[in-house]
């Protein structure tokens, strides 16, 4: 009997009769008449063989071309120090929440180090992929594999971006006994989540500064272990990373804004309300589907969008822009807005450098390296900046608009915290009064408080 | 890529089946109306005419699909800037000379205008002339017919579909070659039966021949029921072979008949219902497919056709049925006079010695001893790992006709025909 990785599958080839065995995940497939199993159950479906005393052929694992890697001690503050431990007392498994800039990397790094199992590192963007090459590359001698921006070679260890894992899984999934994720929540609620099923490593680190919650996480738990090690960005603020100052500037609607709001939100609360009193329970999600039934529901869909859109870049916003942006001329500041259009009219009113998904990155790398050397003052972004992206040390961010809600705003100010001596950052946050953004406002500041650390 | 959201616009469900809503002859007046409208706002902001296209035309038009034509009018587009200065070095030059600066606005773009050399109302115009959302809309393509965008669109509607899809089933006729080995590219699971003639009703339930190892050819006479999946779809109901499955209709549009029948995912509950796409409906068919698979098969029928004019090269030969599988050879070498000589030849580019054998051993069991194997010599291979009492041509980048004839017709070479 042979254990094969197919397509990123296990098939059990030239089996017996299992149907009375009782062996994690294996199926009869009778599309090409073999046991199939999940590959992430590969060390279940090992065990369940050996116990059962059936001799296998394992013809899983593929080595990756050569190389041995050697780490240099990766130095640890003591809060990563005690990530790593508390990974490693969880069986390998598991999901470690720090905030932005506190070393997740090295995290990983660590991990790579002290298990020396060939490793694959999955990052969202091709941004964070080159960031992290960089920094394994000052750990570890020897080649590091990149698959993802054009690149396609793998070695012992690998990074690939979500898009190219995706794509590679049913090629690559036997060449790894470690996986990262970097970013984890991106995982655990769509179809990206099958090439994690697709890999055999029964290893794996998950990263993130925003766990998700609900079925979302319990899918991550099935698929990289649970969380055991978390700290919040209050844990760390004053000595690993920069303190801040939160403004919250608040500023109204002028009359005709006002109007157009209030008509349109009396379209969308006359739907909530309907919906609520047959559902009370209902989500979101119900919601839009119910609405979307009628066109009446459609346009009270409409006309709450339009709201959204309103508030999130209003008249006195972009006076406040306009103020702050002049008091602070002479410091490096991060704009964030909730999309495209606001980006694209402060950039064009005040000439600063909107960094967007419709700038490419070989522009983008050059906006920010001038950032970085202070030939460009300001950054003006809607999403890009959130996450992904090794944004150069700024002081202050004004926070116009989001739509993403804490786990946005965590990421958001994350940016400012790279600490260094004396520094103090500054957030400042537009938020419309009496309006449902007051509301979400107060909700997304839930992220910024101190957590205490869980270990498994 | 078609947002799904609009191909569930345009598309219907009902008895678990799922009916498209194409766009026909029906929807030319409007569409050219569309066309029209679209035409007078080139030049203007690409965001605003987009917006202007949604709204009622002068000819009335269904919402749904209208929608629908102005996305792939926004597709058929040419989306290079337009602007007296490249937009990123419009940018950078602004962008800095603002940094620098604390005078107004209009005073930073006039030296940034004048180090680039412009006016400064063509640098602004050009500061975000490149961003999809910013740009100025470009003209369409010339000459585009509402039937064009008519089939383009119907094209998107199933293609957007099929990235939902869990699993396929087509039966096809002629030209299917290209669909079995689209399907065999991404790593689908093909299972393969035959069916006696070019009629739906008369699709024989012959048993399942093969598990989507070897290619299959298409065949005058006969056509095939292929059931398409992913292997991973064991497990789950899973769109992760979404793309894979939705290129496949491209290459089902080529083959001289068929039904695609695809089980797709309505709604995020696992609803699903049956997509069904038949040749005749109202879709654009792409360029025609290369009829190589390689330019070293191509090279190879070119020389051959070329040097031995007493023989016959046919591309695509009647498949093999041996041990319960298919085997399909890349080419049939048939003597014109004498078609009782007749050979078949593998061109064997990646292989292990085990695959050889268990293919030759394939063919002798059907009967078929005149099988020839071209073996690539850059694999390394040694003569002791190739199967013993094969005939074999080793090649480098190109195969060697007279090598081939050589083997073929080993005392019947004449000069005309190249020398062994």
């Amino acid at each position: 009997m042979k254990l094969l990785f197919d397509h990123g599958t296990l098939v059990l080839a030239e089996a017996p009769d299992l149907s009375r065995k009782a062996i994690p995940g294996l199926l009869w497939d009778p599309r090409v008449e073999l046991y199939r199993a999940p590959a992430h159950r590969y060390a279940e479906v090992r065990e369940a063989l050996s116990s059962l005393r059936m001799p296998f052929a394992d013809e899983v694992p593929r080595r990756n071309p050569d190389l041995t890697q050697r780490w240099q001690t990766v130095e640890l503050r003591p809060y990563q120090q005690a990530a790593i431990l508390a990974w490693r007392l969880a069986d390998e498994r598991g999901l470690v929440v720090l905030p932005t800039g506190s070393g997740k990397t090295r995290v990983a790094a660590a991990a790579m180090a002290a298990t020396s199992a060939p490793t694959l590192c999955l990052v969202p963007t091709r941004a964070l992929l080159n960031q992290w090459l960089a920094e394994l590359s000052k750990l570890c001698s020897g080649p590091i594999g990149c698959l993802g921006d054009g690149r396609q070679d793998i070695h012992q260890i690998t990074v690939a971006t979500f898009e190219s894992a995706f794509r590679w899984m049913p090629r690559i999934g036997n060449r790894f006994e470690l996986l990262v994720v970097d970013e984890a929540h991106h995982f655990g609620c769509g179809v990206r989540d099958e090439a994690l099923e697709m890999c055999v490593a029964s290893r794996r680190l998950g990263l993130s500064a925003t766990p998700p919650n609900g079925p979302a996480l319990v899918r991550l738990e099935e698929l990289l272990g649970p969380v055991v090690y978390q700290l919040g960005v209050g844990d760390l603020t004053g000595k690993w990373l920069a303190d801040f100052d939160l403004v919250v500037l608040r500023v109204g609607l002028d009359r005709e804004e006002r109007a157009r709001y209030e008509a349109d939100h009396r379209l969308f609360a006359e739907l909530n309300r309907q919906f609520r009193s047959l559902h009370p329970a209902g989500t979101w999600q119900e919601l839009v589907a119910a609405a979307s039934q009628s066109a009446d529901g459609r346009a009270a869909l409409r006309a709450w969008r339009r709201s959204r859109q309103l508030v999130s870049f209003t008249r006195a916003k972009a006076a406040a822009v306009r103020a702050l942006l002049a008091r602070h001329r002479d410091t490096k500041v991060l704009v964030f807005t909730a999309d495209n259009a606001a980006a694209y009219a402060i950039a064009r009113e005040h000439l600063i450098m909107p960094i967007t998904c419709e700038i490419g990155r070989p522009e983008r790398e050059r906006a920010l390296l001038a950032f970085r050397e202070g030939k460009l003052r300001a950054l003006v972004s809607a999403r890009v900046l959130n996450e992904g992206i090794d944004v150069p040390e700024a002081e202050v961010a004004i926070i116009v608009g989001g739509t993403q809600g804490e786990r946005e705003h965590v990421q958001r100010i994350g940016r400012l915290l790279r600490p260094s001596p004396g520094k103090r950052a500054t957030v400042y946050e537009l938020v419309t009064l009496a309006t449902s953004e007051a509301r979400r406002a107060t909700e997304r500041r839930r992220g910024l408080a101190a957590t205490h650390a869980r270990s498994a | 890529m078609l947002p799904h959201t609009l191909a569930r616009l345009s598309s219907q469900v009902g008895s678990n089946q799922l009916v498209l809503h194409y766009l026909t002859e029906r929807d030319h007046p409007w569409l050219r109306a569309l066309v029209d409208e679209y035409e007078r706002g080139v030049g203007s902001r690409q965001s605003n005419l987009l917006a202007r296209l949604k709204e009622p035309l002068a000819v009335s038009a269904p919402k749904a699909k209208q929608r629908l034509a102005v996305d792939v009018l926004q597709q058929l587009t040419d989306t290079r800037a337009k602007a007296d200065v490249p937009p990123r070095e419009a940018r950078w030059a602004a962008f800095t000379a603002a940094a620098q600066n604390t005078a107004p606005r209009q005073e930073v773009l006039g030296w940034a205008a004048a180090q680039l050399g412009v006016d400064v109302a063509s640098l602004d115009a050009a500061l975000f002339a490149d961003l999809r959302s910013e740009r100025a809309a470009s003209p369409l393509p010339e000459g585009l017919s509402p039937e064009r965008v008519a089939l383009e669109a119907n094209l998107r509607l199933v293609k957007s579909w099929m990235q939902r899809a869990r699993s396929v089933r087509i039966t096809a006729w002629g030209n299917t070659r290209a669909l079995v080995r689209q399907a065999r590219l991404h790593g689908l699971i093909c299972n393969i039966r035959r069916i006696a003639t070019n009629s739906n009703s008369s699709i024989s339930a012959a048993p399942a021949l093969h598990t989507g190892l070897d290619v299959l050819p298409e065949q005058r006479a006969e056509g095939i029921e292929l059931e398409i999946s992913g292997p991973l779809a064991l497990f789950r109901h899973t769109l992760i072979y979404g793309r894979a499955l939705s290129a496949l209709v491209p290459r089902a549009l080529w083959c001289h008949s068929f039904e695609l029948r695809a089980e797709c995912e309505t709604s995020s509950a696992n609803a699903v219902a049956m997509l069904t796409v038949r040749s005749g409906d109202p879709l654009r068919v792409g360029r025609e497919l290369p009829r190589y698979d390689s330019q070293l098969e191509e090279r190879f029928a070119k020389e051959f056709c070329k040097a031995a004019r007493d023989w016959d090269v046919i591309r695509e030969p009647r498949p093999v049925e041996s041990l319960g599988s298919l085997i399909f050879p890349d080419f049939e070498l048939v003597h014109r006079r004498d078609p009782n000589r007749h050979w078949l030849l593998e061109i064997v580019g990646f292989w292990t010695p085990k695959y050889l054998e268990e293919k030759l051993r394939k063919l002798r069991a059907a009967g078929l001893e005149n099988v020839l194997l071209c073996i690539d010599q850059e694999r390394g291979c040694t003569d002791a790992e190739l199967p013993k009492n094969a005939l074999i041509v080793r090649y480098k980048r190109r195969i060697d006709v007279q090598a081939v004839l050589a083997l073929i017709q080993p005392t019947a070479v004449t000069a005309g025909q190249g020398v062994p």
